[in-house]
């Protein structure tokens, strides 16, 4: 099996004025196609910005990061939001819905900048609906929905231009268990249909769930299994 | 793309109305001016090219100027002067005398007071004015001093109620003594212009009635023809000249050209046009500038929308033609409230003028460019700073 993600040594450094923050320190591990990865570790260990260097976000000060493949380290900023556009998929903790827009709207975003004609991307957009159980949802507007209702939209908005990778950065964290629960199945449904899975979080209680754990503290690489 | 960036855009004013009209003020004024501007320019290009159908342009008539110290005629229009106008004046393809002599027509039992105008043969033609009935006069009727008449429209109407008078004969009555003349044609409908009130005037020729009606006729005026339409303009200057060098008095004879006539009412519209040229650079760039404010207000209070859509794979160049085109629909709004605003005023000017109103499409052509250029050079900067922002910045802020 291919590896979806590879990292060597990468590294992300913050210069704040005299003193550089590590956020991330060498980091080096990678992350087979199909596979579902938690990364925990405590607040301020580094995983969001582990996640936005996989995610084509950012780019590391040194060392390397293969995305499907690519390396990231010298692409450009066009390059790259192609290269996202097209493997990867995020679902984050606050949503990040577009407000004025229905959901079926915020779903068809990711199609319109992968140059998918109009009609194309309403049938797309509305089949990623189905898939996350909205399909009765899709004029709605994010706060016309529950908390649960918005996660599964940001889920459909992420898997419909059929990424490689979906990450998710602490995706239950704005969500009361049981809706936090129902979200994580159906992360478990879109894994076991190929896509590789990638998800941030603190929660031990989730972590524990994942058949493979990434441990960071300090920027560095704890354990991996 | 682009239809997706003209969606957001309009979308981004719906929420934001007051704040997007406010800003608009100065597109609004400065677009309003550029198509007054333009629209009084086209009605008045409009206007001088009616000139130029009306009165045929290539004839310019001179008639002779008074001199203030003595109250005489500033130059005695005579053959020598004729003669000497057609071989001293460069590209005149003909100059043509005209008197006017005051009289009564008689037809039948019909009879009209009118003017009767004696001109040459080829005079009808260069003035532009078209026969309607019958035929104007030869050099043969000329040469010959045919008694022969050729009728204005109105004066025809009414000596010949019944209708077509060609081959009728009509008295005119001149200083005491009854002429009789053949009708040869009338002249179609035309509106006065300067000495010739063609409805209600009676032209015969001059050699007849030099010949026949009084030796000692004055010519009133001259009709000088140049040899081409191009050749007009250069005309009049020439025959000025030629008048201020013959008798050292620029005021002894006065050159009638249609077109200097025409430009003397366009000037101005030139002082207008070039106030309000000043206003519109003026509130164009305060426009602008507020429209480049405006939008890096947006940019900031969107960071988070532009982190959002850089996520989901929009390029640097995706976001710079968002804000692009939201900022040119911006002012293009504006632009149509300018246009709709300046084609009133240009309406209410053009109307003081007294001329008609033409409504070109190059006017609400040039509102849309002004307006889109504003939001595109405008909006340039905010645009370009909306697309360098960093994705992970972008994305954390509130
Ligand atoms: N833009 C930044 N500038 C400076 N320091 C940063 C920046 N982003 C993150 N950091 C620092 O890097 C470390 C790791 O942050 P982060 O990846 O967000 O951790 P986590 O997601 O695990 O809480 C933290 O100490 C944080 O303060
Ligand atoms: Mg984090």
């Amino acid at each position: 099996m291919s590896d979806a993600i590879v990292l060597v040594a990468a590294s992300r450094h913050y210069a704040m004025g005299d003193v550089v923050v590590k956020a991330l320190d060498g980091v080096s591990f990678a992350v087979a196609s199909g596979e579902k990865v938690a990364i925990m570790g405590p607040s301020g260990s580094g995983k969001t910005t582990c996640m936005h260097l996989i995610g084509c976000l950012d780019r590391p000060s040194s060392g390397r990061v293969l995305v499907g493949g690519e390396d990231t380290a010298e692409m450009g900023e066009a390059e790259l939001a192609s290269l996202r556009n097209r493997t990867v998929g995020f679902v984050f903790q606050q949503f990040h819905l577009l407000p004025r827009l229905t959901i079926a709207e915020n779903a068809e975003v990711p199609l319109v900048y992968a140059g998918v004609a109009p009609r194309e991307r309403r049938r797309r957009a509305k089949e990623a609906l189905e898939r996350v159980g909205l399909g009765d949802r899709r004029s709605h507007r994010p706060t016309e929905l529950s908390g649960g209702q918005r996660q599964r939209a940001a889920i459909a908005r992420a898997l419909v231009n059929d990424p490689a990778i979906l990450l998710a950065d602490e995706p239950t964290g704005a969500l009361d268990s049981a809706t936090g629960a129902s979200i994580l199945q159906l992360f478990d449904e879109i894994n076991r249909a190929g896509t590789t899975i990638v998800v941030v979080t603190h929660d031990r209680s989730i972590g524990d769930a994942f058949p493979r754990v990434i441990r960071l503290r300090d920027g560095r690489l704890e354990e991996s299994c | 793309m682009l239809r997706e960036a003209f969606r957001l855009a309009l979308d981004s004013f719906r929420t934001n109305r007051l704040r997007s009209a406010l800003s608009l003020i100065g597109v609004v004024i400065g677009v309003a001016s550029v198509v007054t501007v333009t629209s009084i320019a086209a009605s008045g290009t409009a206007y001088i090219r009616g000139m130029y159908d009306q009165f045929a342009l290539d004839a310019i008539q001179v008639y002779p100027g008074w001199d203030r110290g003595s109250g005489q005629p500033g130059i005695v229009f005579d053959a020598a002067l004729v003669s000497d106008i057609a071989r001293e004046v460069p590209e005149v393809k003909a100059v043509l005398p005209r008197s006017s002599l005051g009289g009564e027509l008689t037809a039948g039992r019909a009879s009209a007071s009118a003017q009767i105008s004696a001109v040459a043969s080829s005079y009808i033609a260069a003035m532009g004015a078209s026969i309607e009935l019958g035929r104007s006069f030869d050099t043969s009727d000329e040469y010959r001093k045919r008694s022969v008449v050729v009728l204005g429209s109105e004066i025809a109407a009414s000596l010949f109620p019944e209708g077509d008078p060609v081959g009728k004969e009509v008295f005119a009555q001149i200083s005491g003594s009854t002429y009789r003349l053949e009708v040869i044609g009338v002249i179609a409908h035309k509106e006065a212009f300067f000495a010739d009130d063609w409805d209600r005037t009676a032209y015969i020729t001059y050699s007849y009635a030099v010949g026949k009606i009084a030796a000692d006729l004055r010519i009133e005026i001259l009709t000088v023809v140049a040899a081409s339409r191009e050749a007009t303009l250069k005309l009049g200057d020439d025959l000025e000249r030629f008048f201020l060098e013959r008798t050292g008095s620029p005021e002894s004879a006065n050159v009638i050209s249609p077109k200097k006539w025409a430009e003397s009412d366009m000037k101005v519209t030139k002082t207008i046009s070039l106030l309000l040229s000043g206003i519109a650079a003026i509130s164009l760039l305060v426009g602008g500038i507020g429209i480049m404010n405006i939008m890096l207000v947006s940019v900031t209070e969107r960071k988070r929308e532009i982190g959002i859509r850089k996520a989901l794979g929009a390029t640097p160049r995706h976001i710079r033609a968002q804000f692009l085109v939201e900022s040119s629909v911006l002012t293009m709004a504006g632009g149509i409230i300018g246009l709709a605003f300046g084609s009133g005023l240009a309406w209410i000017a053009v109307k003081s003028f007294k001329w008609s109103f033409v409504a070109s499409p190059e006017t609400a052509a040039v509102a849309f460019a002004v307006s889109a250029a504003t939001g595109i050079f405008f909006g340039l900067y905010p645009a370009a700073r909306a697309a360098k922002l960093d994705p992970v910045e972008a994305l954390a802020s509130e």
